[in-house]
């Protein structure tokens, strides 16, 4: 039942032993669960925060000044800077700023970016829709192959088919991501042509820019084929293919290994045994009896997988020319900008930490031994 | 028995026989590439001119951008890999260690609040942890002799940040693990003996339960080795740490990074400039994967349920 060691058991792992009623459990451990979120998430403000005050409080009040701006002398910028720790409440307790930041927050306030010259809030969803496309093309088949390999490798285990998988799940879980996307950005790219970077040829971003295009989700590829313009599909997709791949191989690479040692263990039960001795075809007794309980660990990996792929995400925009979130946040931390910075990683937080949860709500859900609408048995 | 159980994981064995090679390289840097000049992890140039120079008798694999010795880089960059990854990988067992122990040892209150405090940890990807604490810490600056103040990329503040960055976020999976032995373990009798004769809290933690909750420790370090390498190369890669030019540090990260705009090259001569980035990119990837395999392998031997 334990995740595979080789990161650590770092999935929030938790088992439900239901006691009196099953479905109390749930509930109880459901509200539990939701009560941690916005604890974490404090505590993650409060850690923030923590390595912000570190800096000197002028060096705090200069991230407001417009930088290098030619037009003010050392003295005025000095006062400047009072002006500014004293509007802010700069010098104040530290909990008072805290309180401060964090109201400011919750209404949306989430900082201004000098380097964008616009509100952080703001550029975070303007490029989130190029970001949600590229994870959901590498993450919907990297977990589908994920399971389906994962499956293969232990039926057939110590086999050619799984041999293969684990070889190639092994390397690559090592291979670092930047290093191959650039290998493919040269093979296919410069030496072959096929797939060009960044999101869309300029014909495209001609298009897209015109008014007879009509974005509807602002996803590429399912706009294009709402607004009927196959062309245009094709062409996202072709510059999609390269960075989703490199995106989702490490991902693949992780759940792959968890659902094939985890279906495994699943097939040394007993209760597999019992499938087996009743005389269930094998494909019968992977899919209702086994698979369902080794998917477990790979539900609860979703924490570790969605933080992975955010720093994965930077990574591959920036190498792939992307305009979404990672290579905008990239850009204004070239320049030091200190609210980019925080306002990515609280929001990077958050999707981690909601990840976790609605996985850790997910496997209550999957767990065979607890159900939710009595004992209607699948 | 042992020495055969070990050696019957072929994993192992090529796992640890890259990593002895690589350790080889490191130890023997100085006769391999003699040092030039005070600082040993600089890599010494070699004139001025605009593009990289391949290989030749002079330079066995060719020159950089800034006409330095890619050989010199990737051998003295060894050793500076070995130094990091091992220093951050040791900061974070014992950060994780302590953590673990307190929480397991303890329970109720204090572990409620260390788990917590763990799980805010765990959320924080490393790239975006590193991306705050660059941003707010990692800038130098050097003042020349006539008082102007220069930015300096890739000082020893933005270094130091970096280091302490990669451990401070990167200890929680050793935490976890070290607090799950223990809570089996804390159970069992000796520790009752151990209680019942009188023995103070801190003599029980590091003496007796300590080494009882090391299982599976050295498949998390052996992998987390190779991990850190790959971390810092990518920050490197994506311009966290800017590369210095006039200090090209013997770093393969940097070095690659450095390669950066020499890696696609040109339509229908993808590969004209391959000596920059090929060598760097096998050695990172070969580091990664022979501690991976190390990992693995010890896997296989000390845990045989799951293969």
């Amino acid at each position: 039942m334990s995740p595979p060691a080789f990161f650590g058991g770092a999935t929030s792992h938790f088992l439900v032993t239901p006691k009196t009623r099953k479905e109390d459990a749930v509930l109880q451990y459901t509200v539990r669960r939701l009560l941690t979120l916005p604890l974490i998430m404090i505590l993650v403000s409060f850690l923030l925060f923590l390595l912000v005050v570190q800096l000197p409080v002028e060096q705090r009040a200069a991230i407001y000044v417009p930088s290098s701006n030619p037009h003010l002398t050392e003295e005025q910028y000095q006062e400047l800077v009072q002006t500014i720790i004293e509007r802010y409440g700069l010098d104040r307790p530290f909990l008072v700023q805290y309180g401060f930041w964090l109201r400011s927050l919750v209404s949306g306030g989430w900082g201004y970016s000098p380097t964008w010259r616009q509100s952080v809030l703001e550029g975070l969803l303007q490029r989130a829709p190029a970001t949600i496309e590229l994870t959901l093309y590498a993450m919907i088949p990297a977990t589908a192959l994920a399971i389906g390999l994962g499956t293969l490798a232990a039926r057939r285990w110590r086999r050619v088919p799984d041999y293969l998988v684990r070889a190639a799940a092994f390397v690559s879980w090592a291979f670092p991501p930047f290093i191959l996307a650039l290998i493919l950005l040269n093979l296919f790219y410069a030496w072959l042509g096929w797939f060009p970077p960044e999101r869309t040829s300029l014909w495209a971003s001609d298009l897209i820019s015109s008014p007879a295009y009509r974005p509807y989700t602002r996803l590429l590829t399912i706009d294009a084929l709402l607004n009927g313009n196959l062309r245009l599909f094709w062409d996202a997709l072709r510059h999609l293919v390269l960075p989703a791949f490199s995106l989702a191989l490490l991902e693949w690479a992780l759940l792959t290994r968890i659902m094939r040692s985890s279906l495994l263990e699943v097939l040394g039960r007993e209760y597999v045994t019992t499938a087996r001795a009743k005389g269930l075809p094998e494909p019968v007794v992977i899919r209702r009896h086994a698979r369902r309980n080794a998917l477990l660990p790979v539900i609860s990996a979703g924490g570790v997988v969605t933080s992975l792929l955010i720093s994965g995400i930077v990574v591959v925009e920036v190498i792939f020319n992307i305009n979404g979130v990672g290579r905008w946040v990239m850009r204004a931390i070239l320049e030091s900008d200190v609210p980019v910075a925080i306002g990515f990683a609280l929001f990077s937080c958050a999707v981690v930490v909601l990840t976790s949860l609605i996985a850790d709500l997910l496997y209550a859900v999957v767990d065979p031994r607890i159900r939710l609408h009595g004992g209607a048995g699948r | 028995m042992t020495v055969y159980r070990l050696l019957s994981r072929p994993s192992l064995v090529v796992g640890s026989l890259i990593v002895l090679i690589f350790l080889a390289v490191a130890l023997a840097a100085p006769l391999l590439a003699p040092r030039q000049g005070e600082l040993p992890f600089l890599i010494p140039r070699d004139g001025f001119a605009k593009a990289p120079q391949p290989p030749g008798p002079i330079h066995p694999l060719g020159t950089m951008e800034a006409q330095n010795d890619i050989f010199y880089g990737l051998v003295w960059g060894a050793r500076f890999a070995f130094r990091l990854s091992l220093l951050i990988t040791a900061g974070r067992i014992f950060l994780g260690i302590l953590v673990g122990l307190f929480s397991g040892y303890y329970g109720r209150g204090v572990d409620a609040v260390l788990m917590r405090l763990t799980d805010a940890f765990l959320s924080f990807p490393v790239m975006v942890a590193v991306m705050v604490t660059v941003t707010l810490f990692g800038h130098d600056t050097y003042i020349t002799p006539e008082g102007f103040v220069y930015p300096m990329p890739n000082g020893p503040k933005a270094q130091l940040t970096i280091v302490l960055t990669l451990v401070a976020f990167g200890w929680m999976s050793y935490a976890r693990l070290v607090r799950g032995n223990l809570l089996s373990e804390r159970e069992q009798e000796y520790i009752e003996a151990a209680r019942s004769v009188g023995m103070r809290h801190r003599r029980i933690l590091f003496r007796h339960l300590l080494p009882n909750t090391t299982h599976g420790l050295p498949v998390l370090i052996a992998s987390d080795i190779g991990m850190v390498v790959v971390w810092l190369a990518t920050f490197h890669f994506v311009g966290l740490i800017p590369a210095n030019v006039t200090m090209m540090l013997a770093d393969w990260g940097q070095m690659l990074a450095f390669a950066r705009h020499w890696i696609v090259g040109g339509l229908g001569n993808a590969f004209e400039y391959w000596y920059t980035y090929l060598p760097v990119s096998a050695a990172i990837v070969l580091y990664s994967v022979g501690w991976n395999l190390v990992g693995d392998g010890l896997r296989d031997v000390l845990d045989p349920r799951l293969r």
